[in-house]
């Protein structure tokens, strides 16, 4: 389904309005519903006061019909409509297999952060050998701007030991 | 020994620290997708990762009776939620280092440690523990750029959410908390009443937490809330030392009085526990009745909730009995130390 406001990208965001009884509808990509958000400041609820739950994926207009070949979680089945509705995921691997459909809601709640602290020991380990190949990649600069032919040799050496892990 | 009877930093304010880690299996979806089989077999395997080291306790919560876990509750070992589950689910304990580790909460696995006073530090290098035993064995589910993947993505990034329990009567007299949730709100920490919103704080206490859980690393959580926390502790002491300089005999009146229904009341409710406990708790603050310590006083808030008072009289008990038992408790466990 195409964004209502748009026209263009493919909507992520839906939103349902209730002023005086009168309902409307919105689909949204997820430009336009930020735009929106920010003009009106209120799209959707604040996700820590009230109805967590309901309120921190956007409603889901209820009439409109399923798309035939809707995505589906690899590991859990769900489709983001069903993530939507609960408010939270149905595994650990729905972030990936949603990660574009979530970021929306990712970034209303978290900002545009990226995590920064603590990793399993494996993602440690990797994470540490990506911070000394950066650093020997600084060094071997600086030795060839140096003209230290023999270290940067050395330097080379190592980084290609370190890449081939 | 659990956390209330121990003494804590800063006791005056600081009633309780909590620290909780949201940790989940990869290959296992989450409520209401997983099935009974796969919450078994979670169970299975926290086990393996926990319950041989030493120290852990391993806890079968379907064999708990319900007044025996509405008494966990009332001691901040585990959720209210997790308390009335009927799925399996099951707690990894480690009394000594008061770790408690929820398996097939919201998330697969959530470790907790509760300390008393004011300890994030503390909390966190103990809950730690039993995450890089968890980590070592069992496959966590991780994202480079997310972090910790949870069931709620509020919680996604550390995983990590620390809550303060806060004793803050002064502010609550003089009405002076208002403005601090405000400020507090705008730094990513909330503060609400412990009994839930709106209403007023029962017994004067506050919970106190960080919001922010990604983006941030685990030691910028604990310095942000160490600040904050400062400021209110700052705050609730000077406030408390204005109360006591401009209405000393009031403050006395109310503390003593408090005393004296705790050591003579024949039937005591919760509600009134509850108010017993904020004036006799502030008189401690205040100087005023220095022969009580505060481990004595929680703890004695904790032995006189409903469930708690049930199973210390070993059979089910009416309202009235309980108000009873509780006003029983409170004269025996309140009396002067004789000198
Ligand atoms: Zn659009
Ligand atoms: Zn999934």
């Amino acid at each position: 389904m195409k964004c209502t406001k748009c026209n263009a990208k493919e909507a992520t965001v839906f939103y349902r309005e209730n002023i005086n009884g009168k309902e409307t509808k919105y689909a949204l990509c997820g430009d336009c519903a930020a735009a929106m958000e920010k003009e009106t400041g209120n799209l959707f609820a604040d996700p820590f006061g009230g109805n967590l739950l309901g309120s921190l994926f956007s409603g889901i207009p209820q009439k409109i019909q399923p798309r035939k070949e809707e995505k589906k979680c690899s590991l859990c089945g769900a489709t983001f409509r069903q993530l939507a509705e609960n408010g939270k995921v149905g595994c650990p691997a729905c972030y990936n297999s949603f990660r574009e459909e979530l970021a929306p809601t990712l970034k209303r709640l978290h900002g545009t952060a990226v995590h920064r602290g603590r990793a399993p020991e494996k993602f440690q380990a990797k994470r540490s050998a990506m911070e000394k190949l950066a650093s020997l990649e600084q060094e071997l600069k600086k030795a060839i701007e140096t003209e230290a032919y023999e270290e940067a040799a050395k330097l080379r050496d190592q980084i290609r030991a370190l890449r081939g892990q | 020994m659990l956390w209330y009877e121990t003494e804590g930093p800063d006791e005056d304010v600081f009633v309780s620290t909590r620290v909780r880690l949201a940790r989940n299996l990869i290959d296992y979806p989450f409520e209401p997708r997983l099935s009974e089989a796969g919450a078994k077999e979670i169970i299975e395997k926290a086990k393996s990762a926990l319950a041989e080291k030493e120290g852990y306790t391993f806890v079968d919560f379907a064999k708990v009776e319900d007044t025996e876990k509405q008494s966990l509750v009332e001691k901040h070992l585990v959720s209210p939620e997790f308390a009335r589950k009927s799925t399996p689910c099951a707690v990894i304990e480690n009394e000594k280092k008061q770790v408690y580790v929820m398996i097939c909460e919201e998330d697969h696995l959530r470790i907790q440690c509760i300390r008393s006073g004011f300890d994030p530090h503390g909390a966190l290098s103990a809950a730690r523990e039993a995450d890089a035993a968890i980590d070592t064995s069992l496959q966590v589910a991780f994202d480079e750029e997310l972090g910790y993947l949870t069931h709620c993505p509020t919680n996604l990034g550390t995983g990590l959410r620390i809550s303060v329990m806060l004793f803050l009567p002064a502010l609550t007299i003089t009405g002076r908390i208002k403005s601090i949730q405000g400020q507090l709100s705008k730094i990513g920490l909330t503060v609400r009443g412990t009994t839930g919103e709106g209403s007023a704080a029962k017994g004067c206490l506050y919970q106190f937490s960080n919001c922010v859980t990604q983006g941030v690393t685990e030691e910028e959580i604990l310095s942000n809330l160490r600040e904050a926390a400062g400021s209110i502790a700052r705050a609730e002491r000077e406030t408390r030392t204005q109360l006591l300089e401009n209405n000393e005999d009031a403050l006395r009146d109310r503390v003593m009085r408090a005393l004296g229904t705790m050591r003579s009341a024949y039937m005591v409710g919760t509600e009134e526990l509850y108010r017993l406990y904020a004036d006799v708790r502030m008189g401690i603050a205040m100087g005023i009745c220095n022969e009580i310590a505060y481990t004595q006083l929680d703890s004695l808030l904790i032995r006189c909730m409903p469930a708690t008072v049930t199973i210390q009289a070993g059979n089910v008990l009416s309202a009235p009995q309980r108000d009873k038992l509780r006003a029983q408790i409170l004269r025996t466990s309140m009396q002067p130390v004789k000198k």
